[in-house]
This record gives structure tokens, C-alpha cells and sequence, in this order.
């Protein structure tokens, strides 16, 4: 194994340097507080009108959430509710999306009304509304309001996967699903640069290894080194005759079909001033 | 035979560094006299036992360390025609072996060590060098096919051919191992050998070696040789029937014919590597230094060295994901 120390120098040199970067940047950024503007909406950030927490459990979540707040410079509220939400489908301009889009509404008027927002009221911050009443479709639904800088940190795919992966706990233990649901949302919001993901790394390093397997654990003996005129006087053989004579051909004609014109549809959906990620649950 | 030193009768021995008899005792170049080898059981030198079988024609003292050439066994009929003086020393050899397997890093540690690789020894193998002509006739039925577009119409145009061709080969020198103890295979792949070097048999040539003489008769192994030779006409034959979508032969007649034998000793350097209780033999082209063997592979380091590139190569890209994506 003499080799070993070796042959790894240059990856565990490379390994030890990026490990410091990332620890320094962690520790960095760990450091970093932001300091609090905005004192109009107090203290309280969680509001658990649907009772699905117990007073300890809502103290906790208080806590996490103080010193998320300053990690994230973002107010971060989260209300639980139930509340019928009032079938205006009808006049909606797509019905389907209805609930969703009213729950919504309520969580940025929520937001809005209880001038919640780090660095001034309306400002940088967002709420979870966890909305536990069974709307007439048979769904429960939730909303994630952003506003502010973490508008455009958060954005609809990370706000879908928060409410999904919220919603996939939230029945059997709504504490620690809240909690996750806050961690994860700063996570997200805190990330900024490139997301690689993790797939392509793990197929890289596994043809990496299966490369470095092959090269170094190949068996074959040897490669043949000799061709067909190795042993022939001169190199080439003597050739007496070559004739190529053709005697027949044949031509096959196929007719090729044009493409018909073809039908380009569907529609695209903008909605203005529609911020955030909503879900259902039944 | 005995090659002898004039000067303080050390054992002389042919060095392929220099291409001359060279006496590692007193460093004396070409001052060798010959003592007769009357027999195969003792040495001429200490008198001790010699272990030969049936077909050694030089070997090495166990005791004194002399090289023997068995007169009996490299005249009359057993005498080459042909040699080829080997071009690579030893220490030129553990070079070329540690070059080939040096990064082959699953290898045992000892694998490469200069203990395990002075256990090296050079033999002159016999071979039978046939002479072949042959002569093939074939004929067959070919395609060739273009296809082109025009406007909305695809057209293709298959034609057919009558194709003959008749052919003249004359092969020199295929070489096939009279050795039983030589892998045939292995043989093969030493190929090939550059001939300009092979020169009229000379005893001398085999002192510092080990040797043997034929294990058997050019008429026994000749299916061999003229099957080598029927194999490289067909595939100089297939050569010219290039550009042809399909190819059906319609007759095919080949004859060879033996022209000349010639009894050769070719050399070849042995490494045999003991790992886990097998053996792992290496033959080295004692004048081209083509290395064909099996690198034995121990468990523990192939495993610790896969293992150990995953890590180091997953922690690395989670590192720089980390580090780009700002966690």
C-alpha cells in the first residue's frame, strides 16, 4: 500500500482545500445577521387558529423562527386555519384553480394586514397558511405568500416542493412537519448560486470508479502485435487476377410521403401578480 | 559445453548489453576457452548434481551457478539452424516490467520488487520456421448498393457483380514453438521477432541462459504452421473484397505448400510470480521486450482503491455542489 498516499496526494489535497472553502463559507454566513427594521407586526409569528398545536410546541416554533428571521432577514409567519373559503368559482376566470388561488389571496392579505415584513411593513418576510377547513371540492389548502427579497429568492418549484413535502406530514405530526417546513424554506431561500444536482455527481464519480477499476484491474495479457503480411515475403501477396464484373442491377424506387401541415395549439397562462405556491390535500 | 574464463576461471557468459562473452568475475571480455559436457548428471565445474528432464539443452548449476550447454543435445540432428542472441539483458527487462505493471495499482507489493524480479531467467525456446506457398482461387457474388433522393422519390439502386480474384502467397519464416512447456498462445502473442537478428547457430550465444532443444518434429507441429498461413491468406483475401454490401462465395480453393523448415532458438524471459498459492507466469520478447502475462490482483488493495477514488471523488463534487450552489 506504499502507493496509496501517493497516488491519493492530488484528490485529498483538492478534497482538504474545497472542505476549508466550504467551512469558511459556512462559517461566514453563519456569522451573518440581519438586523430588524420593521417593529409594527410584534412579536408573535405563529398563529395556530386551527388548533393543531400544543401551547409548547407553538413556543418552540416561536423560537426556531427568531433565529431563522435573522439567518434569512425575512419575516416568517405561519398560520393555521379553517376557514370555509367562499365559492366565487363561478366568476373565476379558471374555476379549477379557484381555491387555491383564494387561499392564497388570504394568506397576502394576512400578510399585508398584520404589516408583517423584516425591513418595513409589506417587506421582506413570507407566510405559511395552512388552511385545515375541507372546501366544497373536497380539499384542504395551503399557500405560501412571499414578499419582498424572498419573492424572488423563493421560487414556485421550491414553494411547491415545501407545501408537498409539508403536506406529506403535516397530518401525522404538524410540529415537526412546521419545523421542516421553516428549515426548509430558509435553506432554499439562502442558496443563491448554481443548484447542481445530485444525480449527475453520483453517475460522474461512478464512472470515474468503474474507469479507474477497469484501467487497474484489466487482465488481458497481451495484444496481438501480428497482421495478415507479417510473415509475407515482400509485405503483400501476388495478386493474378481481380475481376469485378456486374452482370445485373436493379432499381427500387419508394415514394416519400410529405408532411402535412401540422397543428401547432394549446395555450399559455400568465397570471399577473400571482406570488407564490399552492396545494391541495384531501 | 563450458565457456570458461582464461583469466580466472569464472563461468563466461554472453552478455546482450554488449554483444560480446563477458566474464562477471573478473569483467573480462571474450577471453573464454570451452570444456566438453560429456553428460547430463553432473556439472563440469563442482561436480554437482544437475536436474535436467529430456529435453534441457542448457541449464544452471544449482550449486556453483555455472551455465551448461548439453553438447548431445545441440548437435546432429538437434543442432538450430538459426538463433536469435538475445538483445535485452536482464536489468534492461525489470526496467520493461516495471514500465508495463508500474501503475497497475491493484498489483501485489511485492509483484515489482527487485528480490522477486532477479528470480528472472532467460531461455532460448526452439521453433520450427516453415516456408509456405499458397495459392487461392476465389469466386463469388457481390452487391454494392447506392440510394439517392430526388424531388419525393427515393430511389435505390442495388448492382451484382461476379468477383474473382486469384491470389499468390509466399510466407517465410511463420514461427511455431516446439516447446512444451511454452503456452502456445502465449507464444503467439511474443511475436513478432525482427529476423534481420537471427544469425547461424553458435553455442556460445547460450551460455547465461537456459535452454531446450525441439519437444517435437517440424512434421508434428506443421498443421499449425500451415494452418497460420491459411488463416493470414483468407484475411489478405478478404482485404480485397472491401466496398461490397454483401458477399457470397460461390467457390473458394486454397493449396499450400511446405517450401523449407528451419529449427530456430528464439529467447524469451521468464518471470514467475507466486500469489496466493498460484502461479502467475510472465514471458518477456527476449529482443523486442513484448511482455504477455496476467497481472495478478490482491483483493485488499482492489478494494481499498475503488473504494476509496468513490469517496474521494463524491466528497469532491459535493464540496464544489456546496460551494457553488451557496447551501
Amino acid at each position: 500500500m506504499r502507493n496509496y498516499w501517493k497516488h491519493f496526494r492530488i484528490p485529498f489535497i483538492i478534497m482538504i482545500v474545497l472542505a476549508l472553502v466550504f467551512g469558511g463559507i459556512t462559517i461566514f454566513k453563519g456569522s451573518k445577521e440581519v438586523k430588524r427594521t420593521n417593529d409594527e407586526p410584534g412579536e408573535q409569528r405563529v398563529f395556530d387558529y386551527a388548533d393543531v398545536l400544543s401551547d409548547s410546541e407553538e413556543k418552540k416554533l416561536e423560537k426556531l423562527i427568531a433565529k431563522k428571521q435573522k439567518q434569512l432577514g425575512g419575516d416568517i409567519v405561519l398560520m393555521t386555519i379553517e376557514q370555509r373559503l367562499q365559492d366565487e368559482s363561478d366568476d373565476y376566470e379558471y374555476p379549477e384553480y379557484y381555491y387555491s388561488e383564494a387561499n392564497l389571496d388570504l394568506a397576502e392579505d394576512i400578510y399585508d394586514a398584520l404589516s408583517f415584513g423584516y425591513d418595513v411593513p409589506g417587506g421582506n418576510g413570507f407566510i405559511y397558511l395552512d388552511n385545515y377547513y375541507e372546501q366544497e371540492d373536497s380539499y384542504q389548502y395551503s399557500s405560501i405568500f412571499a414578499s419582498g427579497e424572498c419573492y424572488h429568492e423563493f421560487t414556485d418549484s421550491e414553494m411547491d416542493d415545501v407545501i408537498a413535502d409539508t403536506n406529506d406530514d403535516v397530518e401525522d405530526d404538524p410540529y415537526d412537519a412546521y419545523c421542516d417546513m421553516i428549515n426548509q424554506s430558509v435553506r432554499e431561500m439562502s442558496k443563491g448560486g448554481i443548484d447542481i444536482p445530485v444525480l449527475p455527481i453520483i453517475v460522474i464519480v461512478a464512472i470515474i470508479t468503474i474507469v479507474f477499476y477497469a484501467r487497474h484491474g484489466s487482465k488481458a495479457k497481451a495484444k496481438k502485435t501480428t497482421a495478415a503480411n507479417t510473415y509475407i515475403a515482400n509485405n503483400a501477396p501476388r495478386m493474378n487476377q481481380v475481376q469485378d464484373i456486374a452482370y445485373d442491377k436493379k432499381v427500387v424506387t419508394r415514394r416519400i410521403e410529405s408532411s402535412s401541415g401540422g397543428r401547432s395549439g394549446g395555450g399559455s397562462r400568465s397570471g399577473g401578480g400571482s406570488r407564490g405556491g399552492r396545494s391541495g390535500r384531501r | 559445453m563450458l565457456f570458461r574464463c582464461t583469466n580466472c576461471f569464472g563461468n563466461v557468459v554472453y552478455s546482450p548489453e554488449t554483444g560480446k562473452m563477458f566474464c562477471p568475475y573478473c569483467s573480462g571480455t571474450d577471453t573464454q576457452e570451452t570444456l566438453a559436457v560429456p553428460n547430463t548428471v553432473n556439472c563440469v565445474n563442482c561436480s554437482g548434481e544437475i536436474q535436467v528432464n529430456d529435453f534441457t539443452s542448457a541449464t544452471k548449476c544449482a550449486y556453483c551457478g555455472s551455465y551448461m550447454i548439453f553438447d548431445e543435445r545441440v548437435n546432429g540432428t538437434f543442432t538450430p539452424h538459426l538463433i536469435m542472441p538475445f538483445k535485452l539483458g536482464k536489468e534492461r527487462v525489470k526496467e520493461i516490467m516495471r514500465k508495463e505493471f508500474g501503475k497497475k495499482l491493484f498489483a501485489p507489493d511485492d509483484f515489482l520488487s527487485e528480490v522477486k524480479l532477479s528470480t528472472m531467467e532467460g531461455m532460448y525456446v526452439p521453433f520450427w520456421m516453415y516456408d509456405f506457398d499458397t495459392h487461392y482461387n476465389f469466386q463469388g457474388r457481390g452487391t454494392k448498393v447506392r440510394s439517392w433522393r430526388r424531388g419525393n422519390t427515393q430511389y435505390t439502386e442495388t448492382t451484382y457483380y461476379n468477383v474473382l480474384r486469384d491470389m499468390d502467397a509466399s510466407f517465410e519464416k511463420i514461427p511455431v514453438d516446439a516447446s512444451y512447456a511454452m503456452e502456445d498462445s502465449t507464444m503467439d502473442l511474443l511475436e513478432p521477432y525482427n529476423y534481420t537478428a537471427l544469425e547461424q547457430f553458435q553455442e556460445k550465444y547460450m551460455s547465461g541462459f537456459f535452454s531446450e532443444r525441439y519437444n517435437y518434429t517440424a512434421e508434428q507441429l506443421e498443421p499449425r504452421a500451415s494452418a497460420k498461413a491459411q488463416n493470414d491468406t483468407e484475411a489478405l483475401m478478404q482485404k480485397t473484397l472491401g466496398g461490397y454490401a454483401t458477399m457470397v462465395p460461390v467457390s473458394k480453393n486454397m493449396n499450400v505448400t511446405r517450401k523449407a523448415t528451419q529449427y530456430a532458438l528464439l529467447p524469451v524471459w521468464t518471470y514467475i510470480y507466486k500469489y496466493n498459492n498460484q502461479l502467475y507466469p510472465f514471458q518477456i520478447n527476449g529482443q523486442t521486450g513484448k511482455v504477455v502475462g496476467n497481472v495478478p490482483i490482491s483483493k485488499k488493495k482492489a478494494v481499498a482503491y475503488t473504494a476509496t477514488t468513490a469517496v474521494v471523488w463524491l466528497a469532491i463534487g459535493l464540496l464544489i455542489k456546496g460551494i457553488l450552489g451557496g447551501f
